[in-house]
């Protein structure tokens, strides 16, 4: 219970995930079973039934404290945490070292005893504790100790301490794993189980380019499509069980909108597609752009060259009627570069945000000397604001780290981005001069400022927002310049922000997709 | 007339014409110590334990007029004998000692029981009235003996050396610095750096005769090799700050007796907590309570009106003699 508290507290402690994972995994690396699957139950996000009311403990810690009902309720008014104030004013001896699954088999044997004898275990229970575990032990007693691990943290965590694949973890924790003794060691079994197939195939990224002349070859050597907004991600359905998988690592399968979901497990299996997860930029549903397929039926297709797996594609697509949520990715034709340059400006218009290129004769495995796979994104918006508000940052001798930017609505300025990106550091020593001359009212860390500065702002892409005035929420704004020639008047109107989402046209496009 | 009296000012004994750490300029001030809550710049003369003069100069400027006196040594002023006793809460704390004819009268200032080893050790004192603090007069505070946490802390450091990341350790400058810098540094695992307004604190103390580990200064000039596996002494107000960023990677705990509590623990904004505190406990006042074998005893600065409460209930009669202020720092 010690090591238990204690690894409790350092993950609430640890900001960063690498810390989680190594507290999480040093302390599993010391426990052997049954506390291995006990502390394996709790991790994973189990919680035992209440037994005991706070009220309970409450009357229980009042007996044995011997302390005063009012002081006792002082105590608790401070601490506001019966668990804690009971722990710490019993004054418990934390002579004999319990171990997690014996203090959860006590709790569990407790279950059927009356109000008295149960009192009486319990406190006999809490002489014996320390401090901290006695904490934890009342947590468990009330049903309140749940701890909300991200999976990833857990399963590499697990990864680190058993030699098992990370992603052949997640699968299995989402799976859900058996209670009782036994479950960590089925978890970490190098046997295979059903749903250890569902691994992703290694991803591979693209490289961005910045203009047409870093195209090696032919054009029409490649293969070209939109490059979506959204999570690149992978597919996976096989004896009915889907896994959805992104380039990053995290396993998104039950996160998906259930439309979404329902609509991928019935896709015919086995079979491993590669797409982008994104919303319709016309329905704003999630759907699944599909882009490729690794494995079917027939075998593993990810060595085979692109213009292959695409037909592949397209006829496993094609034989399925009725979907709804799985979109095929379609090819763009183009036969110059001009025609390129034009697809690459009209991307945003058709709800994407650049191009994709592939080699028509590509693998699907990294070349990192001479990738195959590239993105040319489109320029960003970019919209004229004014400088409404500055907001410093945590630090005592902050500096002003967060600016709000306004655009017109009607004659007023009403909020649209809100950045502190962008600027090089005699820029942002520039803005900070105008803010200290040009201040207006303080709320707490925010200042206003008299609306005179202008900038230009580019974001790439909006979505709509009922929490903001403006109606959007823009994506990655930052400030490109600061624009000294522009007057106030010179800032955009709400209209042109409006056009950004509507594809410029006053119409919502319909992408090709 | 009563020996003592309680005024918006402070403690006030009217017939030596003397305040016990004002809260207001005034012409003659008698300081228990010297944390910057307890001495009020612009009194006409200061009277405090040779250690805390030092201290005095640092924080009032070395204008100001001080009467450095021994640990007992008597004055006489005005019928009334005035004397310091150790309070064994930071180097130079006192208790301060009122005697008219048979009556005797002591105020406790700030003060431990525990032995820290660098401030005198509380000198329990008989009096008919004892007046209190009473920072953490609540049972939910009770520390652990100091051997144990500082063993907390070594493991807390050695921990964060194996992780490849400096430890920054939160404390007071005056007092709790020096009380951790000098267990932690000797057979430390690593170096030990201090932030200036400590080194500040440490060289006048020092200067005094009291005997401290040395400790590095961190400037921004270090490498990453010096920083390597580290402790930093530090007070509170460089989080978020520039400075703590040139140690990077690095963890941050606090060393405070409010680390007992969660909700105090996340008013700080951290989960690490070490509770070390230069204040007693509350099992630590009431042996000073019971050891003064007061008739009378005021509660002051803190848990006062719970405190008085218990001790009234105990058959001690008690009162309160300040506004109640959830002490909000120690």
């Amino acid at each position: 219970m010690k090591a238990f508290a204690k690894m409790l507290m350092s993950v609430r402690a640890e900001a960063k995930p690498d810390y989680q994972v190594r507290a999480v995994s040093s302390y599993l690396s010391k426990l052997s079973e049954p506390d291995l699957s006990q502390a394996l139950f709790f991790l994973n996000g189990g919680r035992l039934k209440k037994l005991a009311m706070a009220d309970s403990l409450h009357k229980w810690g009042l007996e044995m404290s011997g302390c005063p009902g009012w002081l006792f309720d002082e105590c608790a008014a401070l601490s506001g945490d019966m668990c804690e104030t009971v722990a710490l004013l019993i004054q418990g001896s934390g002579k004999r070292a319990y171990s997690l699954s014996e203090c959860v088999a006590g709790i569990e044997s407790w279950r059927s005893l009356d109000e008295i004898s149960l009192g009486e275990r319990v406190k006999e229970a809490w002489r014996q504790l320390g401090p901290d575990e006695c904490i934890v032990f009342n947590r468990l007693l009330s049903g309140a100790l749940r701890i909300s691990l991200d999976k990833f943290i857990l399963a590499r965590a697990i990864s680190q301490v058993s030699g098992v694949s990370e992603e052949r973890l997640r699968l299995r924790l989402d799976e859900g794993i058996d209670d009782g003794e036994g479950a960590y060691a089925k978890l970490v079994s190098p046997e295979g189980l059903a749903c250890d197939n569902l691994c992703p195939y290694p991803f591979l990224t693209s490289r961005e380019i910045g203009s047409a002349d870093e195209i090696p070859g032919m054009l029409s050597d490649w293969h070209i499509e939109w490059q979506h907004d959204g999570h690149v991600s992978q597919v996976i359905v096989k004896d009915n069980r889907l896994a959805v998988w992104t380039l990053e690592g995290e396993c998104i399968t039950v996160k998906l909108l259930p439309s979404l979901r329902d609509e991928l497990i019935g896709l015919p299996g086995p079979v491993v597609l590669e797409g982008v997860i994104a919303e319709h930029p016309a329905t704003r549903q999630e759907i699944f752009v599909a882009r490729d397929i690794l494995e079917t039926e027939a075998g593993q297709a990810w060595k085979e060259p692109l213009a292959v797996r695409r037909r592949r594609l397209e006829r496993y697509l094609e034989d399925i009627s009725g979907l709804r949520f799985v979109r095929l990715s379609a090819p763009l034709s183009c036969s110059d570069i001009s025609e390129l340059l034009a697809l690459r400006e009209g991307a945003r218009s058709a709800g994407a945000c650049g191009v994709f290129l592939r080699h028509r004769d590509s693998s699907f495995a990294p070349t990192p000397e001479a990738p195959q796979w590239l993105t040319w994104p489109s320029s960003p918006f970019r919209l004229k604001g004014v400088l409404l508000y500055a907001e410093k940052g945590a630090a005592l001798d902050g500096e002003y780290e967060e600016f709000t930017f306004g655009i017109w609505d009607g004659d007023r300025l009403i909020p649209f981005a809100k950045t502190g990106s962008g600027l090089s550091a005699d820029e942002l020593k520039g803005i900070t001069d105008f803010i200290e001359t040009h201040r207006r009212e303080s709320f707490g860390p925010v200042r206003s400022v008299e609306p005179k500065l202008v900038c230009d702002i580019v974001f790439d892409g909006l979505s709509v927002s009922g929490r903001r005035k403006c109606g959007f929420t823009l994506r990655n704004p930052r400030i490109a310049r600061r624009c000294p020639e522009a007057e106030i008047w010179d800032a955009a109107s709400l209209g042109d922000l409006q056009k950004c989402a509507t594809g410029g046209f006053g119409v919502v496009a319909v992408p090709v997709i | 007339m009563p020996l003592l009296e309680f005024t918006e000012r402070g403690i006030f004994c009217p017939e030596a014409g003397v305040y016990v750490d004002p809260s207001r300029s005034v012409s003659r001030a008698v300081i228990t110590h010297a944390h910057s809550d307890h001495i009020r710049p612009g009194c006409g003369s200061y009277l405090c334990q040779r250690m805390s003069a030092p201290l005095l100069r640092l924080r009032l400027g070395a204008d100001c007029s001080i009467q450095e006196v021994d640990y007992g040594e008597k004055m006489m002023c005005n019928g009334v004998q005035i004397s310091l006793h150790p309070a064994g809460h930071i180097p130079g704390s006192s208790q301060v000692r009122f005697q008219r004819g048979g009556e005797t009268w002591v105020v406790s200032g700030d003060y431990k029981l525990e032995d820290d080893g660098l401030s005198k050790p509380f000198e329990p004192l008989r009096c008919q009235v004892f007046i209190t603090e009473s920072t953490f007069a609540l049972p939910i505070f009770r520390w652990s003996s100091q051997d144990e946490v500082f063993g907390q802390i070594r493991e807390w450091w050695q921990e964060n050396q194996s992780y490849g990341r400096v430890s920054v350790l939160l404390c007071y400058s005056l007092g709790k610095a020096q009380r951790l810098l000098s267990r932690l540094a000797i057979d430390a695992p690593g170096p030990v750096y201090c932030h200036g307004s400590i080194l500040a604190v440490n060289h006048v103390l020092t200067q005094a005769g009291l005997r401290l580990p040395s400790a590095r200064k961190l400037t921004d000039s270090l490498s990453r090799e010096e920083m390597s596996g580290a402790l930093v002494l530090s007070p509170p107000a460089v989080v978020g700050s520039r400075w703590l960023e040139q140690v990077a990677p690095y963890t941050l705990a606090w060393a405070s007796g409010w680390m007992a509590v969660g909700r105090m623990r996340r008013r700080r904004r951290t989960e690490r907590g070490f509770i070390i505190s230069d204040h007693a406990d509350f099992q630590g006042i009431e042996t000073a309570v019971r050891e003064s074998r007061a008739a009378r005893v005021l509660v002051t600065h803190g848990y006062s009106r719970q405190f008085a409460r218990y001790l009234c209930e105990k058959g001690i009669e008690a009162e309160v003699v300040d506004p109640e202020k959830e002490a909000a720092d120690e």
